[in-house]
């Protein structure tokens, strides 16, 4: 069984016989130890773990046991969540030999209760600062439609590994954009959930007011299963919503193909333009808010030892911990703000489309975006167009743009808190149209 | 206290020692003024954005 078959017919096989737990996780080993070196997605593989996990789904359903939907599905973790015996290293060099784990995180025990088989960790960059996954530790994570060219990040590896067919299905987790991200550079569909919807219980944290975990999968259904499984809750069936295009700021500094795409698109869906005040300054309270308390919890080990961090990472956290507190209660005082006209547009258009990035992947050798007109750091800046809409908690679903033979560029649809089934109802119907797919 | 050498008489070191009780190496001090600089750019678009006729974008 390959991922490309979807967790769907993996788990059937199983579930029914037809194939073993066993040779799927072998199967998934395989295909890591060929295709990773290419693509460095995987930190650490947990063989022996995934081959025991593997071997108590078969003896259920040799005893007749129904291990669930997701029966033998193999899947990696960015390396954030706890798993009992490892180390936690947040993909920080330093973290290596950490304490061990005494458990594995919630998300982790709600995927092996249906039978789901944990078989990797994935690479981020350090402490899911960055929107690259280029780690001073680990190494730089490449795309696997272009491996001269960034994977996005900050969890790089869970959307490589899928990209790549490696895993069907991957965890990530998103603070300002870090599963849309990369789904969109990897063409992947990834998702981030209401604000506190998932349990954190065992993930590492990076910026408490907005960081999410969420799913990382190759299509649509195989997110929405996985989605079911980790809020413990099937979706309820919506009929497909009323979208509409965020114009204005979502629209600026775009490439000139996405641009003339998302035009196309409301032409031929007849969608209204509509627009977001403040969104340039959500985005930047959204930077303050993260350095402010990504600096304050790594302070007491940036006083230990700086120079234990990642270069890139140490200089953005002191920065952040030294900014006055006046700054945070200016973004906390906007961000109540900027919520209630996100949730007035939402009760009228209760989904919107926007870019998840506005380019493709930049090189590794050169890695850049445009950013009002001007070359920025691709580590700080891919993640103009997500930053804002987490910064408030709201879902958003990375899809990729149908765009066959060309580098991925996906976008986000973003509904209000809790409408996480009408984001899989747009997506759905935008497939259907012809507008939305990984093919 | 770490053992890692100040950068004496430099007022990004300075402000970090105050502000954070924290000796900024030397390594550290372009990137961090960097930074700083770039999240005062961020915190006077929020302040102007706040302004009842702050920019509408």
């Amino acid at each position: 069984m390959t991922p490309e078959q979807g967790i769907h017919s993996i788990a059937d096989a199983v579930r029914t016989g037809r194939t073993t737990a066993r040779q799927v996780t072998e199967d998934a080993l395989a295909r890591i130890a060929a295709r990773d070196p290419a693509i460095n997605a995987v930190t650490r593989i947990v063989q022996d773990r995934a081959l025991a996990e593997a071997t108590a789904v078969d003896a259920q359903v040799a005893a007749g046991i129904d291990p669930g939907p997701l029966a033998g599905v193999p899947y990696g973790v960015k390396d954030l969540f706890d798993v009992a015996g490892l180390p936690n290293t947040a993909g920080a060099g330093m973290r290596r030999d950490a304490p061990p784990a005494a458990r594995d995180a919630m998300a982790i025990n709600r995927l092996h209760a249906v039978g789901a088989v944990l078989v990797a960790t994935l690479n981020m960059d350090e402490y899911a600062y960055g929107f690259a996954t280029v780690n001073a530790t680990w190494g730089t994570t490449r795309n696997p439609h272009d491996p001269d060219r960034l994977a996005g990040g900050s969890s790089g590896g869970s959307a490589a590994a899928v990209a790549a067919g490696m895993l069907p299905f991957t965890l990530g987790s998103d603070t300002n954009g870090s599963i849309r991200v990369p789904a969109s550079l990897c063409g992947v569909y990834g998702l981030k959930p209401t604000h506190g919807s998932l349990p954190m219980d065992g993930v590492f944290p990076f910026v408490d007011s907005f960081d999410d975990i969420g799913p990382i999968a190759a299509t649509l259904e195989d997110l929405a299963l996985v989605q079911s499984v980790l809020a413990d809750a099937p979706f309820p069936d919506v009929a497909p919503p009323d979208l509409a295009l965020l114009g204005g700021w979502f629209m600026a500094d775009i490439v000139p193909e996405l641009h003339d795409a998302l035009q196309t698109i409301a032409e031929n869906l007849g969608l209204p333009t509509v627009e977001l005040p403040k969104v340039a300054a959500a985005r930047s309270a959204a930077f303050l808010m993260t350095a402010a308390e990504g600096g304050a919890r790594h302070l007491p080990q940036l006083r230990r030892n700086a120079l234990a961090f990642d270069p890139a990472t140490r200089d953005r956290l002191i920065a952040g911990a030294a900014l006055p507190a006046a700054a945070w209660f200016d973004t906390m005082r906007f961000r109540e703000r900027f919520l209630s006209q996100c949730l007035a547009l939402l009760a009228r258009y209760p989904v919107l489309i926007a870019p998840a990035t506005g380019c493709p992947a930049p090189t590794i050798a050169d890695p850049v975006v445009t950013l009002d007109g001007q070359p920025s750091p691709a580590r700080a800046s891919l993640g103009r167009y997500t930053q804002p809409i987490s910064f408030v908690g709201l879902p958003a679903l990375a899809v990729p743009l149908r765009r066959t033979g060309r580098l991925p560029i996906g976008l986000q649809l973003i509904a209000a808190p809790g409408n996480e089934a009408l984001l899989f109802a747009a997506a759905r119907s935008l497939e259907a149209a012809g507008i939305v797919g990984a093919k | 206290m770490p053992a890692i050498p100040p950068a004496p008489g430099d007022p990004v070191a300075d402000l970090v020692a105050a502000q954070l009780a924290m000796m900024l190496p030397p390594e550290c001090v372009a990137g961090v003024q960097a930074n700083l600089a770039m999240l005062a750019t961020h915190w006077a678009a929020l302040r102007a954005a706040s302004e009842p006729d702050g920019p509408a974008a």
